[in-house]
């Protein structure tokens, strides 16, 4: 990606977002967000008789004066949040003006600087045909640099199995998935989502589809070319075939829909020539999936 | 059907070429996308209404090979028959005469019916159709002959106007006939409102007589009368007619020279006649007009002129020894001023006069202007004077001069025969030559008397105030115009002076007509219109300005008994439908329009 994805003014207005968790974090390294894990936050979580080789400092002799027992005061642990980006990389996404790589990018980018200034750990992996490039966990703002560097180096062609690719990635513990990709797979997306569900994800859908997939312009006998598969499929582009289209599409979309309550994950769609910062705002915002903070 | 060109079936062949256009149009060009998913989907359901959406995604070329097709059959001019009837020569005679302009409905005269009936059947004619067109009034005009352009026909048949001449198609029948005999098979169609005698000519005549409610302006005529003081006034008289079923009231104007006079109002019986009287009309110029103030179905009889060119009194020089019995005769009629002289020095000095009579003399110098009788003259001035006779009986010969005194003959003691001119005619007879005459040479008016009055036992009877009296009159028109009316269609013979300038007649239109003053005798014939009429010459520098009256001819055409027909009816030899058939040219255009408008509505609809 030869040009720079976001600037300044972007970033300072991004500070003020935060992604929700509704998971409660098992695993990782100490953060801001709440775990089960008993550790050394200033929350107050039960107590638990002395067993030796405990610390000493936090035996509650207020409890001992009046039971005669020792009992150990144990507190929260706060753990941060392992959130992972999947964006698809298939040549699909390598289409419509301005292209949907490009915007999917963008997202990511502004996702993973969500998730870097609170104090979080994001994973980005790219999906290919079969497999998963699986990028280094990042953490603290710092790493934001090196995550845009990545991005930029991220190129879009081959086909798509969002399955496979998304069961390829070994978890631990529960976290944040975001997908994202304009699912035009076949195959759908049910068996990553069944997956990431029993590895105790919160799930974030978000479709990245071209005004000239929502808008399909032209007329006449067509060639229609499929950019990943290579396919060509021949029809007369006419208002009947374009509605017929838009039903189709529709449909698609339904499908998701559905998917996305009975799985009880976020499914957000967007256009690629959307304003990043309006669809931020507007869209993610009002799923309650990023918060003012 | 017929069908007039085969050559357009040539053009078929433009039908591939649409369909080869259609099938590298749908080379398709090459959509790239990013998932053919969707696509596919959608896919299977076309496949699935093949049929149908086939069809209809090839309706635009079904619709152009369609038009094509029309096109091509418009080209061929086919031509729908009706009752198996085709012609190669059509006749259509219009009658232009003055009850074609009595209206027809509320909307046309009964002209401008046939004028659209006509246009109405050439439309329906094959386009090899041959049509001549005609007109009928007193004669037959001939319009157009033998012309297939159907544009040019309506445009003849538009261009007709009603005259107000009567009406008579006979002419036209004979001259249809005479066209009919050089053709194996032809139409004429007659379009009249009188009865037409079709003799052996086959033809339909499309009847266009209705009823209507007519008054017609019949005359206007007037006398001068003088009171105690000798101060002249008109007495004015106008005829009205109505064809109404009741009686009509309605207000007369009286006009002078476009200026209004007097207005009356009268009561015209139903079907009747009703007089209207115009006293003490104080009016010294050029033309009454007596106006009917109502509508009525034809407006051009609606009016009637009177000229009054004759009037005021008129100089006569007796140029004599004595002559009581001519003297007497005279001066008994009113308009005469009679002047007397034996001096034949007198003539032709300062005063003009409008008649000479030279009794017994015969002047060396003829006077400028002014008519002249001769009495008894010897050879001389054009004269001549073959012999003499004595004791015999003359008698009157029937001529203009001589009316009411005919086949009367009186005795003579002594007279003289003459040789008569080629422009005189002989009045008095006697029995083996001529011995009186009279007639019009050079612009003057000329009549020799061959015998004295005194000589003879004419002076005594009854019949010699007569016979003066019409040779006055007859001498006494000095002008252009022998007649103060005409009835439209005449033939008038202008008296105009040699030596003048051009004649002009201005027509109540205002068309002005030139005419020769050396050809002026010859007839002046485009009396077509009813109105008044000017005619003017100059003579020695002094214009001559006299009007005439052109009737309208109201006994023929203002009051017909036609029989009534219902619109669109024909009476013919045998009743056919008039349109000879259908030329389906137009309504195979119309469909072509309609197709490329489907065409549009399809490709809007796809787009």
């Amino acid at each position: 990606m030869g040009e720079k994805l976001f600037d300044q003014d972007f970033f300072s207005k991004l500070n003020n977002l935060a992604i929700a968790m509704n998971t409660r974090m098992t695993h990782g390294m100490g953060g801001g967000r709440k775990s089960n894990a008993k550790g050394t936050s200033v929350e107050f979580s039960d107590y638990r008789e002395y067993i030796p080789g405990d610390d000493i400092r936090r035996i509650d002799w207020g409890a001992y004066g009046r039971l005669d027992k020792l009992y150990i005061k144990r507190f929260m642990e706060e753990k941060e949040g392992i959130f992972q980006i999947f964006i698809d990389t298939s040549s699909s996404m390598d289409f419509g003006e301005p292209k949907k790589s490009r915007t999917a990018l963008q997202l990511a980018g502004a996702l993973a600087y969500l998730v870097l200034n609170n104090l979080d750990r994001v994973y980005i992996s790219e999906m290919q045909e079969d497999s998963l490039t699986h990028g280094k966990g990042r953490a603290g703002k710092q790493a934001f640099q090196q995550i845009m560097q990545e991005l930029e180096r991220v190129t879009f062609d081959g086909k798509t199995n969002l399955n496979k690719s998304i069961m390829s990635r070994q978890y631990q513990g529960s976290g944040v998935s975001i997908v994202i990709s304009d699912f035009l797979d076949e195959k759908g997306i049910e068996e990553a989502v069944k997956y990431l569900r029993y590895k105790k994800q919160q799930i974030i859908l978000i479709q990245v589809l071209a005004r000239q997939e929502v808008e399909i312009e032209g007329d006449g006998t067509v060639n229609l070319l499929d950019m990943e598969t290579g396919e060509e499929v021949r029809l007369t582009l006419n208002r009947a075939t374009i509605e017929q289209y838009n039903q189709a599409l529709k449909g698609m979309q339904e499908r998701m829909q559905a998917l996305a309550r009975k799985y009880e994950m976020s499914y957000i769609q967007m256009v690629a020539d959307e304003p990043l910062e309006k669809f931020l705002y507007d869209h993610v915002c009002n799923q309650g999936i990023i918060v003012r903070k | 059907m017929t069908i007039s060109n085969w050559w357009p079936l040539a053009l078929l062949i433009l039908i591939p070429i649409i369909i080869l256009l259609y099938m590298l149009k749908q080379k398709a060009q090459e959509y790239p996308f990013s998932s053919s998913m969707l696509w596919r989907e959608i896919y299977n359901s076309i496949e699935a209404t093949k049929p149908w959406e086939k069809l209809k995604k090839n309706l635009l070329m079904f619709l152009q090979i369609f038009t094509v097709l029309l096109l091509i059959f418009a080209l061929m001019a086919p031509y729908l028959k009706q009752g198996g009837r085709r012609f190669d020569n059509v006749v259509i005679v219009v009658d232009t005469s003055a009850s074609m302009g009595i209206q027809y409905n509320n909307d046309r005269t009964r002209l401008e019916e046939a004028v659209q009936r006509a246009c109405d059947y050439v439309d329906s004619l094959n386009e090899t159709a041959q049509v001549t067109i005609l007109t009928s009034n007193q004669e037959t005009g001939i319009i157009k002959t033998n012309v297939t352009d159907k544009a040019e026909l309506r445009k003849a048949l538009k261009a007709l106007l009603v005259t107000d001449l009567s009406g008579d198609t006979g002419p036209a029948v004979s001259v249809v006939q005479s066209m009919a005999n050089q053709w194996e098979q032809y139409e004429a169609v007659f379009f009249t409102d009188t009865p037409v005698e079709l003799g052996n000519l086959e033809a339909q005549v499309i009847n266009l007589y209705t009823d209507y409610e007519n008054l017609s302006m019949d005359y206007v005529s007037y006398g001068t009368e003088y009171d105690e003081n000798g101060t002249p006034s008109l007495t004015v008289i106008a005829k009205i007619t109505s064809d109404a079923a009741e009686d009509v009231i309605t207000d007369v104007n009286l006009y002078g020279d476009n200026n209004l006079l007097m207005v009356q109002s009268v009561q015209v019986p139903a079907g009747g006649s009703q007089i209207v009287y115009f006293n003490q009309v104080n009016f010294g110029g050029d033309v009454l007009m007596a106006e009917i103030n109502s509508e009525d179905d034809l407006v051009a009889d609606n009016k009637a002129y009177a000229a009054m060119n004759a009037e005021g009194q008129k100089r006569v020089l007796l140029v004599t020894n004595d002559n009581m019995f001519l003297e007497k005769a005279i001066i008994n009629i009113p308009w005469v001023d009679l002047y007397k002289t034996n001096q034949l020095s007198a003539v032709g000095k300062d005063e003009t006069f409008d008649l000479y009579i030279f009794d017994g003399m015969m002047p060396e110098t003829l006077p400028a202007q002014g008519n002249i009788i001769y009495m008894n003259p010897s050879t001389g001035n054009d004269i001549k004077a073959s012999g003499a006779i004595s004791n015999v009986n003359l008698e009157f010969v029937e001529t203009e001069i001589t009316k009411y005194v005919t086949d009367f003959s009186f005795g003579v003691s002594v007279a003289k025969e003459y040789e008569r001119p080629i422009w005189a005619d002989s009045f008095i007879s006697s029995g083996t030559g001529c011995a009186g005459y009279f007639g019009e040479n050079d612009g003057r008016r000329i009549a020799v008397i061959g015998f004295d009055i005194h000589y003879s036992d004419l002076a005594l009877q009854a019949e010699f105030p007569i016979l003066i009296s019409n040779l006055m009159e007859y001498m006494m028109v000095s002008g252009m115009v022998s007649e103060d009316d005409y009835a439209a269609g005449d033939k008038i013979v202008f008296n105009g002076n040699l030596n003048g300038s051009d004649i002009t007649v201005t027509a109540p239109d205002g068309d002005v007509t030139t005419l020769a003053a050396a050809v002026a005798t010859s007839a002046y014939a485009d009396t077509n219109q009813a109105g008044v009429y000017s005619v003017a010459q100059t003579v020695d520098e002094v214009e001559r300005k006299e009007y005439f009256v052109v009737r309208f001819p109201i006994e023929l055409e203002s009051h017909q008994d036609g029989e009534t027909v219902e619109a669109g009816e024909t009476v013919g030899e045998d009743e056919k439908n008039l349109t000879g058939g259908r030329d389906l040219r137009n309504i195979i255009i119309l469909l072509i329009l309609l197709a490329l408008a489907v065409e549009w509505f399809v490709y809007v609809r796809q787009h």
